[in-house]
């Protein structure tokens, strides 16, 4: 029985993953589009990265929820239409079981919250990581560095990535963080209410 | 709980979109999704910067969200509708062993709808309509009493305003940490 729920978390696990991450990827398409954020956008035009964003979330869907048909799995059999995830068979899932087949309880091989939010976490920086990747080498291999006349080494972060690929963006922003951060700080300071923590603390070691 | 579980079995096809949308994995996911997407959303810096805010907020307040319910489910073991009213209604969903109030998915996704709204009121508004449409559902399978999915509700959102309370308490520091994310061209 132990031996099942550790293959029934794994299947779950993999594909919660892969769910996470076309979902996560898609959506960081669409919004990088909006916001024109080219310097993430896996193809060089805004409203394709539109589509593709909106084509990665409907293929993580349609993974996640219509795989138990062709996938073995713990969702088989009619005890997931009776409302229970206990002593499911392992196999395929048929039509009538298909929107219940995912949700398994986690002490028999489904996700608890926490393994939600951590595996979302991780599949969201991934996606991150990969789409500045691939914006990276596109930008190298296939287009200039910088697609804008305005680029300047002032901007830096998420604003920079309008302009230039993410290890332009990378280097620019950290020079600027060391040269500004001082500055930002003390700016930052000067906003801040009285009876702020930072500031109370400041006060105090200050006397 | 019981008249919204009585409408079970008056259409099979409302049932599996029930059980679709009312899962642990599909609500949960798309209010997570829509805090990662914010992030990268915002005409300038500043709306931006307001956006970037709402997620740090959001993500705190799901941790003091899940340890309200944790404090709440050690001292008190309500149990699940299926197991008190089991000769009355129908589960379409799993048997769940932990305590049935507060409800912490509905604690959860209050929580990010409710950070949302500090930052952007039309959106938020949007999110708690979505979550109210999930609390519904969640009592509709047969896993939650109405109760239990207020008192989830009243805890992300509580959740979501001390959150922003502790950011406007730690001042400058939630901006020290959005500027060195900037830093390295993530923020």
């Amino acid at each position: 029985m132990s031996d099942q729920i550790e293959s029934a978390a794994a299947v779950m696990v993999r594909d919660y993953v892969v769910l996470a991450f076309l979902v996560s990827l898609g959506s960081l398409q669409l919004a990088t589009s909006i916001s024109e954020i080219r310097g993430l956008w896996l193809i060089p035009h805004k409203q394709t990265t539109r589509i593709l964003g909106i084509l990665l979330i409907t293929l993580g869907l349609a993974y996640y929820i219509l795989s138990p048909l062709y996938l073995e799995g713990p969702w088989a059999a009619g005890t997931v239409i009776d409302g229970t995830s206990e002593n499911r068979a392992w196999g395929t899932a048929s039509i009538e079981e298909i929107s219940g087949a995912r949700n398994v309880n986690d002490i028999h091989g489904g996700m608890a919250g926490t393994a939600y939010a951590i595996y979302f976490v991780f599949s969201a920086v991934l996606a991150t990581i990969i789409a500045a990747a691939i914006a990276g080498i596109r930008h190298r291999y296939l287009g200039p560095r910088t697609t804008h006349k305005t680029a300047h080494t002032s901007t830096d972060g998420l604003d920079a990535l309008k302009h230039t690929d993410p290890l332009t963006t990378f280097t620019t922003s950290l020079t600027n963080l060391r040269r500004g951060l001082p500055l930002d700080l003390e700016r930052m300071t000067q906003t801040t209410h009285r009876w702020s923590i930072p500031a109370i603390l400041e006060r105090t070691f200050r006397n | 709980m019981l008249f919204i579980n009585g409408f079970v079995g008056k259409s099979a096809l409302f049932d599996h979109v029930a059980k679709i949308l009312a899962s642990d994995y599909l609500m949960p996911l798309a209010f997570s999704t829509i805090i990662f997407a914010i992030w990268f959303i915002g005409k300038d810096i500043s709306e931006r910067r307001l956006y970037q805010r709402a997620t740090l907020i959001a993500a705190t307040a799901i941790g003091f969200a899940n340890l309200a319910v944790d404090i709440i489910d050690s001292a008190y073991d309500r149990p699940r509708p299926f197991d008190q009213l089991a000769d009355s209604m129908t589960l379409l969903f799993y048997r769940s062993t932990d305590p049935s109030f507060p409800a912490n998915p509905m604690a959860v996704v209050f929580a990010i709808a409710m950070a949302v709204m500090l930052a952007n009121k039309r959106l938020g508004w949007w999110l708690m309509a979505l979550a109210t449409v999930y609390s519904i559902l969640r009592v509709y399978v047969g896993t939650f009493y109405p109760t239990d999915v207020i008192g989830g509700a009243v805890i992300g959102i509580l959740g979501a305003l001390l959150a922003w309370f502790v950011f406007e308490l730690m001042k400058p520091v939630p901006e020290l940490v959005l500027r060195l994310l900037r830093g390295i061209g993530v923020a």
